[in-house]
This record gives C-alpha cells, structure tokens and sequence, in this order.
C-alpha cells in the first residue's frame, strides 16, 4: 500500500498543477508547467529548514506529522470502502490542523490564518447535510455499501443532485485560488502555512497532494459509484478542471461573504433533506 | 531546539525500515491489513520529514521570522 500512498501524493500533486495551469491559461497567462506542485513538494524537501524563534517548537512540528497522519489514514479508509463518517470527521481534524499550523508559528499571519479556518467552518455543515441525504437513500454509511447501492439503483449524481452540487462545493472551499479560499488568500501573506517553510512546507505539500486525492475520490465513490483505477484518474482530472474554470473567474470573498454564502448553501440543503425525508 | 542531523538520519532509517517490512509482512499475509496501515499512518509521516531533516537541517540558532512591516 506505501506505493499507493506515493501514487495518490503525486497523483494529487499533479491535479493540483493543472488546476494552476488551467487557472492560468483562462486568465491568458502561460502559468506555470503542470507538474510544477512536485517540483515545489521535491524542492522544499532540500531547502535548509529550522523552527523560528518565536514558534511553539512541539506544535510547529507535530501539526505537520498529524497532517500527513491523517489524510493517509483517509487514504486508507477510501480504498477499503470505510465509513463516510471517519472520511469527514478527518476532513473536520484538518480543519484543526489548520488552526494548529497558524497558532504555532508566532507570527500574526499565520495566526490570521488559523483564526480565518475556525470561521470558515461553516463550510463544513453542507457536508453534513449531504451525509445525511445519501445515509436517507442508501440506509448506510458505509462506502462499500453506497457503490453497491449505486450498481443497482444508478449514480447518486442523478438521484440527488443537489447533495452532489454541495459537496463539490466543499472541495471548491478546499482549491488553491477558490472563492471561498479564504484561510490563504495574499493578504495575509500565506494565511496558516506562512512561517512552515523548506521541510515543513514540503510535508503540507504531502498533505496536500493526498487530501486533494482523496476528496476527489470520494466524491467520484459517492456520487458516481465504483469504477476503474483509469476512470477515476479520468474523472478527477475533469472534475479538478471543472474546479478551475469556477476559480479562475469568480472574485475571491471576503470573509463574512464566504461564511454568508456557505449557510446560505447550508439552509437550502436542509430543505432539500428536509422535503426528501417527508416523501420518503 | 531541532536534533541533530544523524539523528535525524537514524529517524528516516528506522522508519523507512519499519514501512519496508511491514510491506513485505502484509505481502506474505504475516500482518494483517489494518495493522500494516496504522504502520504507515505512524510511519509514513516521520519518514517524510525526517529524510528531508536529515538532507538539509541547519544546525545552528534559530532565526527571528518575518512578523511585518
């Protein structure tokens, strides 16, 4: 399984350099090559690298272990057909780490940054709410179980589209340049991952990699069902250029606007569940 | 106050050796699935930075970081 690990790192790696090529071709910009975010992973591996001065040296180290920690168990639990419930409740611990990389470097910053991911959590509740619709229909949470159902009863993209719309909208939240990036937009420098330089950014670059793998998957496990290694990889690289088409030409939000819209979101899922659960 | 680089280094050995036998343990159905995995979950994270501690590592004071205008 360490080979699928390395695969799903430089797999997503690479999605997320064509997100930033497409990103840039849009805007008519030559962008950088696609494989330019394993360049970055490769080339901070080998750049001198120490704790600042000002940073809580346990946390400043031990949120980048935690990080890479958890997405490889996600990984883990994606492939075996596990629990939805353990994939999100990671996807919530990142939320922490988050937090975790901001407070632990000292500088205001990052701090801007960890604070920013604590109120962008509203994004989190479309989550759940699509949890809950797809638990409604397939009376399981467990992944093996929601492709089985899918083999029988079609992909749930069609049979609920609207969970399937508010979950590619948690993944947008996640996107390097998205509207809702909001945790790493310039003027806070680099938000959360500002003072994680040379080693420690190399390990966010893992985690990156890995947490964009597997958010896509899911979401292809979910609402498509089960299907070849090759049309997953397929079906990731249409959905991440899908992904960059919204980011290159939506303005990023401000911060009460990204909170704003995601409950806004969040309240017509809960219709949605709502009227779905009376009819069922 | 970082470790020192041969530590470092014995780090990124111990767990690279650690992933490389537990891959070859769930090959030959020796160790269970689950068990292999927590191995890497644990492992697989220490490995990556300890490699890259162990190449490039200062070895000196720690700098004041950038903290604005």
């Amino acid at each position: 399984m360490i080979e699928y690990v390395l695969f799903a790192v430089f797999f997503g790696l690479l999605l997320l350099g064509i997100h930033r090529k497409t990103i840039a071709r849009i805007q008519r910009r030559p962008g950088p090559p696609v494989w330019q975010e394993i360049l970055h992973m490769l080339k901070f591996s080998f750049k001198s690298t120490w704790i600042p001065a000002t940073a809580s040296g346990t946390l400043f180290v031990g949120i980048v272990l935690l990080a890479i920690g958890i997405w490889t168990a996600a990984l883990f639990v994606v492939l075996t057909g596990g629990s939805l419930l353990i994939i999100f409740g990671i996807y919530m611990l990142h939320k922490i780490v988050e937090h975790g990389f901001g407070l632990s470097s000292g500088s205001p910053y990052g701090k801007f940054g960890g604070v920013r991911s604590v109120i962008s959590a509203a994004s989190e509740i479309p989550l759940f709410v699509t949890v809950a619709v797809i638990a409604l229909f397939t009376e399981s949470f467990s992944l093996a179980d929601i492709t089985a159902y899918q083999e029988v009863h079609g992909p749930l993209l069609f049979l609920v589209p609207l969970p399937a719309l508010a979950m590619y909208i948690v993944i947008l939240s996640k996107m390097p340049s998205s509207p809702f990036s909001i945790v790493e937009s310039k003027e806070i420098v680099s938000g959360y991952k500002t003072e994680h330089f040379g080693v420690w950014r190399a390990g966010l670059e893992v985690t990156n990699g890995l947490k964009t793998y597997v958010l896509l998957f899911t979401f292809l496990a979910v609402f498509i069902g089960s299907l070849p290694l090759w049309w997953i990889l397929i079906g990731m690289v249409l959905i991440i250029l899908s992904l960059s088409f919204v980011c290159a030409l939506c303005p990023m939000l401000s911060p009460f606007d990204t909170v704003t819209v995601q409950i806004l979101i969040t309240a017509i899922m809960v219709v949605y569940a709502g009227i779905l659960w009376v009819v069922a | 106050m970082m470790l020192s680089k041969s530590r470092f280094g014995l780090l990124a050995f111990a767990s690279g050796f650690l992933i490389v036998i537990g891959f070859f343990l769930e090959w030959g159905d020796y160790l269970p699935f689950w068990a292999y995995a927590a191995l890497l979950v644990c492992c697989f994270p220490v490995f990556t930075l300890s490699l890259g501690l162990w190449w490039m590592a200062r070895e000196h004071e720690e700098d004041i970081p950038f903290v604005g205008y």
